[in-house]
């Protein structure tokens, strides 16, 4: 993991995020919220920075702490309320169990943004670093600063019945009410869902639906994966983006100076500090 | 109020809407996918090799050379770093505009990379240097004109290898054509350690509405 500035060092200490650590979720104080001065819902435009609701996954956190001189897991996108497992088949169980005894081993399996690659969707929604959306006719525009990562969302389309696989999909969208849906298709299963490794195939759909609540200041983001191959049923997770004005978007290479070197077996060291 | 009163009020709001609706129209709407053929040695506009100071050709002309020679030329491109300016604009693969009052974004489909270009913005002043600088812009009548500042000194401004300084400050303006069809973008290089004048070169847009980006991952596929 590349650590993104000194600004996003401050910010992490300030929102009280360790980006590999864990250390009592429920602990940690939120940050402070910024007013969104744009009163029109629809207008989701801006920067946005995620919200620590999706670290505290504390169950399977514990659990994994007890039994890892390394805990640290990451973020864990499966449903949060009440915790549980998401409805893994036995191909996704499989997949899920293989990440599971990497970590515990603090040998971690990496996942293609270790190597600079795109970090697929949903994973990108929650890596923690601004995200920029910007709004056009016919378009929403989703600017990541981390590895340069771009979504472009087609307003009104249908989704593609046999989308070529990419990292990052083929994403339509709609509004519904003063809820952006966004639907997912033609995902690479090279990606996870997550830092904590929750798998997915290539016949991943991801159905985010977006809107401003607390008068703007967040944004929330239900998300539902349904993939037949590595879930019996559909599922859901929810994270929460703050409005950051504050932190426009800077520049982020990963592919300059990589420090997560990934071994021949496919594992990459942990950071300890 | 007298209806009489309303009525000329509502005209008048009316005459000063239209003004509004006007002024708006009157700004260019670059949005849209946009492709080039591709150049790979930069001229000036009077087709001429850059005006590069002795050191800077010695450098230049070794490029070349070892480009030529079938030698190891050290692109930083190859090691899917981020192009520069202004040679991301000229990456032989297709650009979309997105633009909007505030910020013009620059996608380009070479390694899925973007540049902001924030209207009325003001640079900062210390900021550490960058790959693609930091890029504030305006419009002068239906131009926009983006001016960056804040590289690095690690980019070749074309894929021949033409150097640049991190005193670099590249100019460029935005102009459609043909009622929209084309985009036409001149930058100006303006660079007292590598170069012994300022100087400008073009390069013509045609319009893609039908196509669409693809994703392109340098770092697994290597094929820049």
């Amino acid at each position: 993991m590349r650590i993104r500035s000194k600004t996003t060092l401050g910010l992490m200490a300030a929102l009280g995020l360790a980006a590999f650590t864990l250390s009592g979720a429920g602990a940690q104080t939120p940050a402070p919220r910024i007013v969104n001065t744009s009163k029109d819902p629809k207008d989701i435009s801006g920067v946005w920075f995620i919200t620590q609701e999706i670290r505290m996954n504390t169950d399977l956190q514990i659990r994994t702490r007890e039994n890892s001189k390394n805990p640290s897991i990451g973020q864990v996108m499966w449903p949060q309320n009440p915790h549980r497992e998401p409805p893994f088949s036995a191909w996704g169980r499989e997949r899920w169990d293989k990440h599971l005894k990497a970590m515990i081993a603090s040998a971690p399996i990496a996942d293609p943004a270790t190597s600079c690659i795109p970090h697929g969707v949903p994973r990108i929604v929650i890596a923690p670093y601004p995200v920029q959306i910007v709004q056009t006719p016919g378009l929403v525009t989703m600017l990541y600063e981390v590895n340069h990562n771009i979504r472009l969302v087609h307003l009104n389309q249908p989704l593609p019945k046999n989308p070529k696989i990419t990292m990052m999909g083929y994403s339509v969208g709609h509004w519904e009410g003063d809820t952006l849906v966004v639907e997912t298709v033609g995902l690479d299963d090279s990606a996870i869902l997550d830092e904590a490794g929750t798998p997915h195939s290539t016949k991943l759909k991801v159905t985010e639906r977006i809107r401003k609540i607390d008068g703007g200041s967040l944004l929330e983001e239900t998300m539902t994966f349904e993939d037949p191959i590595a879930y019996t049923a559909p599922w859901s997770s929810r994270s929460v983006l703050a409005w950051r004005p504050d932190i426009p978007l800077t520049e982020y290479v990963c592919e300059e100076n990589n420090r997560n070197p990934v071994a021949a077996d496919g594992s990459t060291a942990v950071p300890t500090k | 109020m007298t209806s009489k009163t309303f009525r000329l009020a509502a005209g008048l709001a009316a005459t000063l809407a239209f003004a509004a609706s006007a002024a708006v129209a009157a700004t260019p709407n670059l949005n849209g996918k946009w492709s080039a053929p591709f150049v790979g040695v930069l001229k000036t506009s009077k087709g001429a090799v850059p005006p590069l100071r002795p050191e800077a050709a010695a450098i230049y002309n070794k490029r070349i050379a070892d480009r030529a020679a079938g030698k190891k030329v050290g692109d930083p491109i190859d090691d899917c770093v981020p192009h520069g300016v202004p040679r991301l604009t000229y990456a032989p693969y297709p650009m979309l505009v997105v633009q909007t009052d505030k910020q013009v974004t620059l996608i380009q489909q070479a390694n899925h990379t973007f540049r902001l270009l924030y209207i009325g913005g003001k640079a900062p002043e210390d900021a550490d240097p960058t790959w693609l600088g930091y890029s504030t812009a305006r419009w002068e009548g239906s131009t926009l004109v983006a001016e960056t500042t804040g590289f690095n000194d690690k980019t070749w401004l074309d894929r021949a290898g033409l150097p640049h300084s991190d005193q670099l400050k590249v100019t460029e303006r935005f102009t459609l054509g043909k009622g929209g069809k084309t985009l036409r973008v001149t930058s100006t290089i303006d660079d007292p350690k590598t170069y012994t004048a300022p100087w400008s070169t073009s390069i013509t847009f045609t319009n893609r509405a039908g196509m669409d980006l693809t994703e392109m991952v340098c770092s697994r596929d290597h094929k820049m």
